[in-house]
């Protein structure tokens, strides 16, 4: 499960930089900047290791030794990339986060083929009580654009296009794109796929 | 270009930080000393000519050999060291004229076409392609004297003219003539044929001291 999600995030990355000239110098290129694609490993194994307890002894004693290995490399990426993803989000596989920086990802549920830009909220609690936690579903191939803030709770359906700048505040169907301050739908038939890159 | 015009390039760049930041004539001695601390914008600047220059002096072709790619080594080392510690990341294509200041505090994504001169440009700014805009797949080209104001997105193929003041938090999506006030989320122009002399409402320009170089008509 680990690395069949993981080998769907990398394709998601193009290589087409690396493709043109099959050098090792732009394979390197590629290594460095691949921000997202580090942020989406770590969260990854979290999110693996952080299933310890339905498991028998010995599969329990090298999970929680690898959540020991996920806590300073969580932190590092917190500090240096800005990415926080927690590792209790349910996130499908071949997510695509393209830039560093204020990238907050509470206790959501996203779905296949997702990219994510800069500095996006997607939070998970907004003034309730403790225990009660109000979880936002997103569906599958949403682009997501940058300094996007999502209210917690909302359902989102699938192949949908949220622009930069927006706040999401109602509930989304499928194949819209929204715009602006109070989340307006704007198109409600958008073909999102060259965006994507799919 | 010869090394001597990137030297040149960069020491303005620390003359214009020196000025803009208003900084006592004592401690403008210690401002090269950002050029080798990322602790300021001016580390991501240099970087960024640095880039420039060497794409500009060795391209895409092979001639340079060894030497070529250990100088894209360096600007690519550069460049992470400064989305690290002050998370501001130029692209290679965009084109950067003089006497531009960036804040320090960072979390900025330039990505335009071209950026004019004296331009100010505060935290959390977004420059870049749209999506879901009318001009897509294309990027914004600024004039001179513009100020972007903080958490701002421009995004677009759209053209923003000279001496115009962009507000804090607005989504600019659509062309704006010179000399404008601009505002909102989606961009709504506030007023028309303002002059940079109009003290009042530039003088955001003012450091401590006043504005620290002439007022352009």
């Amino acid at each position: 499960m680990l690395f069949s999600n993981i080998k769907k995030d990398l394709a998601r990355y193009s290589l087409s930089s690396f493709q043109k000239k099959r050098d090792w110098l732009n394979f390197v290129r590629w290594l460095i900047f691949a921000y997202g694609f580090q942020a989406t490993v770590i969260y990854r194994l979290g999110y693996w290791a952080s299933s310890w307890r339905n498991d028998t002894a010995p599969v329990k004693i090298f999970k929680s030794a690898n959540l020991l290995v996920y806590g300073p490399l969580v932190f590092l990426i917190r500090i240096f990339y800005g990415i926080n993803i927690s590792r209790k989000a349910k996130i499908g596989s071949g997510l695509y986060i393209g830039h560093f920086g204020n990238i907050k990802l509470g206790k959501c549920v996203l779905g296949d083929c997702c990219s994510i830009q800069q500095s996006v909220h997607i939070e998970n609690v907004a003034g309730c009580k403790p225990g009660e936690e109000v979880i936002t579903h997103i569906g599958s191939r949403v682009w997501i654009g940058g300094h996007v803030r999502i209210h917690p709770g909302i359902e989102i359906g699938d192949n949908v296009t949220i622009s930069a700048g927006s706040v999401v505040l109602d509930n989304v169907p499928d194949n819209c794109l929204v715009v602006g301050n109070p989340g307006r739908i704007i198109n409600k038939n958008y073909d999102n796929s060259t965006i994507l890159g799919l | 270009m010869a090394p001597k015009k990137l030297i040149k390039q960069i020491c303005a760049d620390v003359r214009w930080y020196g000025k803009v930041q208003a900084t006592a004539s004592c401690l403008r001695i210690l401002s090269p000393l950002c050029l080798v601390v990322p602790c300021s914008s001016l580390f991501s600047l240099m970087v960024h000519r640095f880039g420039v220059w060497v794409d500009h002096r060795y391209g895409d072709s092979y001639e340079g050999g060894y030497l070529r790619s250990i100088l894209k080594l360096l600007y690519w080392s550069g460049r992470y060291i400064s989305v690290i510690f002050r998370k501001i990341e130029i692209e290679e294509a965009a084109e950067l004229d003089s006497d531009i200041w960036l804040s320090n505090k960072g979390n900025i994504l330039l990505g335009p076409k071209q950026i004019g001169k004296n331009c100010i440009i505060n935290q959390n700014v977004t420059i870049g392609f749209g999506f879901g805009v009318g001009q897509e797949m294309d990027r914004p080209q600024l004039g001179d004297w513009v100020w972007v104001g903080a958490n701002s997105v421009i995004h677009g193929g759209i053209r923003i003219g000279s001496g115009v003041l962009i507000l804090p938090d607005s989504v600019v999506g659509k062309n704006i003539p010179p000399g404008c006030i601009v505002g909102g989320n989606p961009a709504k122009i506030i007023k028309r044929d303002v002059t940079i002399t109009d003290s009042k409402i530039f003088n955001v320009y003012a450091g401590p001291k006043g504005p620290p170089f002439p007022a352009v008509s």
